[in-house]
């Protein structure tokens, strides 16, 4: 029998007990002969087979996996080895153990040396079999290495259970006096061992590594002084904030004495430049118990201020100014150098910083210091009034208060312009392009862009021409099945449009047709997947029917009709400038070409073009109308123009005179339409204009988990939601044709859009996208708490596609804002302060009503007022004087629907509106706070704050 | 050639702390040198503490990993050292090749002798690092940078460190090109002290996903994510956070960006000693994928010029564009060419704020260095395969038709217009380089093939 023979015949019967002496027997000759085999042998028993019905494995028993991985580490070379699936069980089983005491490659160390620098040793390494390994000399300990399992060394697995046995600490001398040490230089995760490992407790003590610390720092078996110091050596180590703050824990539960820290002084001053706010925040209270103690030095204090103050956090901020507070006291002659180091805490916009280190400073500093002078001058325009008055001493020219510019740079821009013209598709050349482009840099319109442009160039579209599309209908293909990239699903339905184009193209000409063949024996992409499915089948592909869609459906059916037909009329809805509007005066050429062909207008692409109508500076385009329309499309263009104009009948195209008359004026009802199915519709459906209401409700919590019960205990909690009411058709629509904002409204059932979807959604009607916001506000904004990331996208694609919007918001419009102005989220945040800014601008935001709103949400805590209050200090503040009074109209109005007992942080907000006030020399002329002020003053928390405003009632 | 490459360094780097003062031995490798090398530098710091705080930030750069999973974040690049010229500039690249820095140390920021000029790999182990967060505001710092003692020490202990890592084409490729990408950036923005404290200070929490951009209004930095005029993008902004612990360090701070916005870089200066960090786009995208080169890489340059270039030129010696044209009597497109061509090889690095390149040859094989860009090779290779039919050519306007993936693309050169239907131009629309049929096209029509 040859040895091949013997390994095969050993792993078949599971002799493990064989398979050493086997293995000490062979030469390098044989062990080299052996790895085919050995490969051979790995891959099919490690095959993944069903070995009864439901249940899967692999192929070989716990017997024959000892053998294998035994032999092929006998006999594998490095690579081989590492490369192969032996490497995970290297530590889990116990085959290692028994094959190196009599054979240890010479690759071994550098394997481990390998793994170890790369992080990816493989579970399971125990700190006592690494010790046994290194003490054979079969390795190096490095101390990758021993970070690597000594943190695990104090929880031993006895019959699967974890333990703590700490004894193994001591079982090496070296344990306790070098590797120990490793856990305060190296990155470990030793922090997480206390926080989620649920060992038994037999000792007494608390199972974990701090209480091992700690007693081992009182009976002496650490040194106490080098323990303590290596703890703060940690802040400067570039480990994480978690870990770096354990080991800032250890230290303070260490308790140091004076004296101790009297030693380690320097050490202390270090730590203030770790960029961890806990470790900073530990250096200082030491510092600070050690002022009072003569042989303590604090002058290098002042040399590590600058990190420190650039901290921006607010207990760093207090605590480091008491701090000077105290050595001004102790050493007066260094008031210059602190009040010099002082002024960069004024980036921070905390007024209790701001007011306290002015205070230092007017009495440490020298007014005629001219370093101090130049210093505060750079941080002037950062300060809040009263700072600005306690250090006026300070500054030498009256520079104003505020910053704030007149007005700022921002240009308002018209709807339709040079700038945001859409290119036109000029020729095949571009439309080959544009199909390509579609797929991958899309842009909003490119849905509309790609049928308009196939239906105006398919008299041009010959075979040469349609070969050249191959690259687009590949990419459509991967697209529609086999959903590649983040696509939505309106680009799935483009894919799905572009293949049937395709098809119809091909079954229209029996050149490309035969071009095709020539082209590839393999079947088409429309005929690769099974048969191509009809488009108008779109819908019943998908897990869901999303009604949402149904507008763009219908357009891009009438884009294959047309096709089909060879007619080349273009489609209304094409809109000609970003990011999603209409021309009027291209409307009117278009609807001109229809009239003149005697065609009508397909019923659903013509709804869409009149709600994308840019209704700005109409007159050139009513002198167009007069000048090409007759009739019906002359006085319903006319009507939709002419903001004064009534509808004239007869109606005969009668969905887009609702249309017209909701696009120019969404709330008004004209009794012309009475007769339309669509009159009597719930007017939030026509208008968008949802009822909303945001308010405390009670709901089923969950408790702890009831072991007994084997279920969660529930109770009553109260929860702050944000409710609208999004119109619900109490039956289906009898009407055939149905208004584009049924499809949007769609019930008000759940909805999802991918983030490129919203966008297109909205520009289905850019002039009152309020339908889609309530709709967006329902399903994503019911709580002001931390949503998954769909939600958050679908609020952050709204937010940035509103912004594009340039019209006046109405009410659900400024509700969004307004919940956008609390999320969560930051970047969503930042959009809507933006979004405030610009239309402050442009005249076109009522902050009142937004303040308004803000309010009712805030009455309750329907969101942490703090992002609020932080979003006005970072983005909505000294942007202009006209900004800064548009934002004390706002915050009056926000504070008057507050109620007399104060929610939290409300301190902040009136520090702010204060802060308002002074910067546009303005009183309080509201007739509500008055009595708000004197509640919030009458308590303890804002009594301050409230007193001041009251200081400032007319 | 191997993926593996391992750096030798015969000691460790080590930083020797004694009281307040300190000597900081920096150990180098260079691949096609191997472990034998001079001292390239020995004196002391004039500002220890910026410098140590800088090296630090640099460490942070080279571990971090904006778009990588944990296991490739274990994989550390060293960083890159280069002195000659009586400067000293460390290199680093984050894993994820998206973030580039650089530390500077100019005349002033040292004094001490640079017996030779190279350019070496340099030992950033985690006991050193650790070291440099021990050095303080009075401690004194002597720096060397080489070998000249390490002989000695390894043969007494018979001590090499050896640290083996991956070293993926992108992270080459990334530290070349994005020396062509910050070359053609411009100063846009400048802040002092109290400003750049308050820029950090809104920069959002946690991983950004969407683009901000940043503006001054009213002497104060702004950062919306609504695109503005005129001001600079910035994806990925969270990565900027590298940069928190120099802040109140540094006297000002300067913004350079490109007009396509395609990299930006951020540049701390400390009197004498500066701190460069570059972005790509987006934190997704590293450098790497960045076509800076592409187009200066067709048209064949002589070789003899390259060679004369690397063999008459020293560590951090300032190539400069216009003076070398009129010397070599060559035009301003060769060199353009040349320029790139060298980069590309790692034989150049650029100075934003002196607005110069300088020489400095990678530690790298060059044959290395010349496996990269793939486009460039799959261009070459559809030449080789016929893959590539000049359908109608005059003036101004070409029109080709090239072999892709099942399907044959379309290909229009029209100046400034060049276009194709491939995946990569409809995503990318030649903001990132050509793709590799625009590359062919253009190759075959230079007639190199």
């Amino acid at each position: 029998m040859t040895t091949k023979d013997e390994l095969t015949r050993l792993v078949e019967t599971g002799r493990r007990d064989d398979i050493v002496p086997f293995l000490k027997k062979l030469t390098d000759a044989d062990k080299h002969a052996l790895i085919p085999v050995l490969k051979e042998l790995g891959n099919w028993y490690s095959d993944v087979i069903e070995i009864r019905p439901g249940s899967w494995s692999t192929r070989m028993s716990a017997d024959q996996a000892y053998i294998l991985a035994a032999a092929s580490f006998a006999c594998y070379d490095k690579n081989t080895f590492r490369k192969s699936l032996w490497l995970v069980s290297l530590f889990s089983g116990s085959w290692l153990r028994d094959i190196l005491p009599w054979y240890c490659p010479a690759w071994f160390a550098t394997l481990m040396q390998e793994l170890s620098d790369e992080e990816g040793l493989p579970g399971g390494l125990t700190y006592p079999f690494l010790m046994e390994m290194g003490e054979q000399g079969w390795i190096s300990v490095n101390p990758a290495l021993v970070v690597n399992c000594l943190t695990m060394a104090i929880f031993p697995y006895h019959d699967k259970r974890m333990g703590y046995d700490t004894s193994v600490l001591f079982r090496y001398p070296i344990t306790m006096q070098e590797h120990f040490w490793y856990l305060l230089t190296y990155p470990t995760n030793i922090h997480f061992s206390d926080r989620w490992l649920h060992v038994s407790d037999k000792t007494g003590e608390a199972p974990n590594w701090k209480s091992f610390i700690l007693k081992c720092s009182s009976n002496g078996t650490l040194d106490r002084l080098r323990l303590l110091e290596e703890c703060l050596k940690t802040a400067n180590r570039n480990f994480n904030k978690l870990l770096t703050a354990w080991w800032m824990d250890i230290f303070t539960a260490l308790a140091p004495t004076k004296e101790e820290l009297l030693t380690m002084q320097e050490t202390l001053f270090l730590t203030l430049d770790s960029p961890q706010s806990k470790a900073v925040n530990t250096a200082l209270s030491a510092i600070k118990t050690l002022m009072p103690e003569k042989e303590f030095d604090s002058s290098p204090l002042l040399h590590h201020l600058p990190q420190v103050l650039s901290s921006g956090v607010k207990s760093v901020l207090v605590t480091i100014i008491s701090i000077l507070e105290k050595m001004y006291k102790q050493h007066p002659q260094r008031g210059d150098e602190i009040s010099s180091a002082l002024a960069p805490v004024f980036v921070s916009r905390e007024e209790v910083v701001q007011i306290r280190a002015a205070k230092l400073i007017a009495q440490c500093g020298r007014p005629e210091d001219t370093v101090l002078q130049d210093q505060l001058q750079l941080f002037q325009s950062l300060m809040l009034t009263e700072t600005t008055k306690l250090l006026r001493q300070f500054f030498t020219s009256d520079v104003p208060v505020t910053t704030a510019a007149d007005i700022t740079d921002d240009v308002a821009r018209p709807l339709l312009s040079e700038e945001n013209l859409i290119p036109a598709v000029q020729g095949v050349e571009e439309l080959i392009f544009l199909a390509s482009q579609a797929f991958e840099n899309n842009a909003s319109w490119h849905i509309d862009q790609l049928p308009a442009a196939l239906i105006n160039l398919q008299p041009e579209l010959a075979t040469a021409a349609l070969l050249q599309l191959e690259p687009a209908f590949q990419r459509a293909y991967a697209i529609y099945y086999l959903h590649t990239g983040g696509s939505g699903m309106s680009d799935n339905m483009l894919a799905l449009f572009l293949l049937n184009a395709g098809k119809i193209m091909a079954d229209n000409s029996s050149d490309y047709t035969q071009q095709l063949r020539q082209l590839s024996n393999k079947k088409h992409w429309w005929h690769k997947h099974a048969e191509l499915i009809p488009f108008l089948e779109w819908k019943q592909t998908l897990r869901y029917e999303p009604i949402i869609f149904d507008p763009f459906l219908q357009l891009l059916s009438l884009a294959l009709r047309k096709i089909t037909e060879k007619d080349t009329r273009p489609l209304l809805s094409t809109p000609t400038h970003t990011p999603g509007w209409i021309d009027p005066c291209v409307l009117i050429r278009r609807l001109h070409r229809y009239q003149s062909e005697q065609a009508v207008p397909d019923d659903m692409d013509w709804q869409i073009a009149i709600s994308r109508c840019a209704l700005q500076d109409t007159q050139a385009a009513i002198m167009l109308a007069k000048e090409l329309l007759q009739g019906e499309y002359l006085r319903l263009m006319l009507f939709l123009l002419d903001a004064s104009a009534m509808p004239q009948g007869p109606f005969t195209f009668a969905s887009a005179w609702m249309q017209a008359g909701l696009t120019k004026a969404p709330a008004v009802r004209y009794d012309a339409f009475a007769a339309f199915p669509w009159y009597n519709l719930p007017p939030a459906l026509l208008s968008g204009n949802c009822s909303w209401q945001t308010f405390s409700e009670k709901y089923l919590a969950y408790g702890d988990y009831n072991r007994e019960k084997k279920s969660y205990e529930r109770y009553v909690d109260h929860r702050a939601v944000l409710r609208i009411d999004i119109p619900v058709e109490e039956a289906a629509p009898q009407h055939e044709v149905r208004l584009l904002q049924e499809y949007i409204c769609d019930s008000g059932r759940q909805l999802y859009l991918h983030n490129g979807d919203v966008m297109r959604v909205m520009l289905l009607m850019p002039n009152n996208p309020a339908l889609l916001l309530a709709r967006i506000i329902g399903a994503c904004q019911t709580f002001s708490g931390v949503y998954e990331v769909s939600e958050t996208g679908m609020v952050t694609a709204a937010i940035q596609g509103l912004h594009e919007l340039d019209i006046v918001p109405g009410e659900m419009i400024l509700l969004f804002v307004s919940a956008c102005m609390l999320h969560a989220d930051k970047t969503i945040r930042a959009f809507a302060a933006a979004y405030w800014t610009t239309r402050v601008t442009s005249g076109k935001i009522d902050s009142r009503q937004l303040g308004s709103m803000t309010g009712v949400h805030e009455r309750i805590g329907w969101a942490p007022l703090k992002r609020f209050c932080d979003l006005i200090s970072g983005h909505m503040w000294q942007i202009s004087r006209q900004h800064n009074r548009e934002l004390e109209v706002m915050l009056q109005a926000c504070l008057e629907c507050f109620a007399a007992t104060p929610v939290k942080d409300q301190k902040k907000l009136l520090e702010i509106y204060h802060e308002v006030l002074a910067v546009n020399n303005s009183r309080i002329g509201s007739t509500v706070l008055p009595g708000l002020l004197a509640d919030w003053a009458s308590g303890s928390t804002l009594k301050k704050a409230a007193g001041n405003l009251q200081k400032l009632l007319l | 050639m191997s993926d593996i490459i391992t750096y030798h360094y015969n000691i460790p780097s080590v930083l020797q702390a004694g009281g307040s003062s300190g000597s900081l031995r920096l150990s180098g490798f260079n691949e096609t040198a191997g472990t034998e090398m001079p001292v390239f530098f020995d004196g002391k710091l004039q500002q220890p503490y910026v410098t140590a705080r800088c090296l630090i930030a640099l460490s942070n750069v080279v571990k971090a990993g904006f778009s990588l999973s944990t296991a490739m974040a274990a994989m550390v690049k060293d960083p890159i050292i280069t002195a000659g010229n009586n400067k000293l500039r460390f290199e680093g690249f984050s894993l994820c090749a998206g973030v580039y820095a650089r530390v500077d140390l100019l005349p002033g920021s040292h004094a001490g002798d640079f017996p030779a000029s190279g350019t070496v790999n340099v030992d950033f182990n985690q006991p050193m690092i650790n070291a440099l967060g021990a050095v303080g505001r009075n401690t004194k710092l002597q720096l060397q940078v080489g070998n000249r003692h390490v002989s000695m020490q390894s043969s007494a202990s018979g001590k090499v460190t050896e640290k083996k890592v991956p070293l993926p084409v992108k992270w080459l490729k990334g530290l070349t090109s994005v020396q062509l990408l910050m070359a053609g950036t411009e100063q846009a923005l400048l802040f002092n002290k109290m400003q750049l404290l308050q820029l950090f200070h809104g920069i959002p929490s946690g991983q950004v996903k969407t683009d901000y951009y940043l503006f001054m209004r009213g002497g104060r930095p702004q950062l919306t994510p609504v695109k503005m005029p005129g001001a600079v993008c910035i994806g990925g902004i969270h990565r900027l956070k590298l940069l928190e612990p120099l802040l109140p360090l540094a006297d000002e701070l300067r913004v350079y960006a490109r007009e396509d916005m395609q990299c930006t870089v951020w540049q701390l200066h400390f009197g004498p000693v500066r701190f460069s960090l570059a972005l790509s786009r987006e934190a997704w995208r590293g450098f790497s994928g960045e076509g800076a080169a592409l187009e200066s890489l067709i048209a064949d340059i002589p070789d003899s010029w390259i060679t004369r270039f690397d063999q008459r030129s020293y560590e951090n010696q300032e190539f400069n564009i216009t003076l070398r044209a009129v010397k070599e009597q060559i035009s301003f497109q060769q060199i353009d060419n040349l320029t790139a061509r060298l980069a590309a090889m790692g034989l150049l690095g650029y100075d934003t704020a002196d607005n110069t390149w300088f020489y400095r040859r990678l530690p790298f094989r060059l044959s290395r260095l010349l496996s990269l860009n793939p486009r460039m090779k799959g261009a070459e290779q559809l030449l080789t395969t016929g893959g590539v039919t000049i359908i109608a050519k005059d003036k101004v306007r070409m029109e080709a038709r090239v072999a892709g993936t099942v399907v044959t693309h379309t290909v229009i050169l029209e100046s400034g217009k060049d276009k194709c239907t491939c995946t990569w131009f409809s995503r990318n629309q030649g903001e990132r380089g050509d793709c590799k049929h625009i590359l062919a096209v253009k190759k075959k029509l230079s007639g190199d093939i």
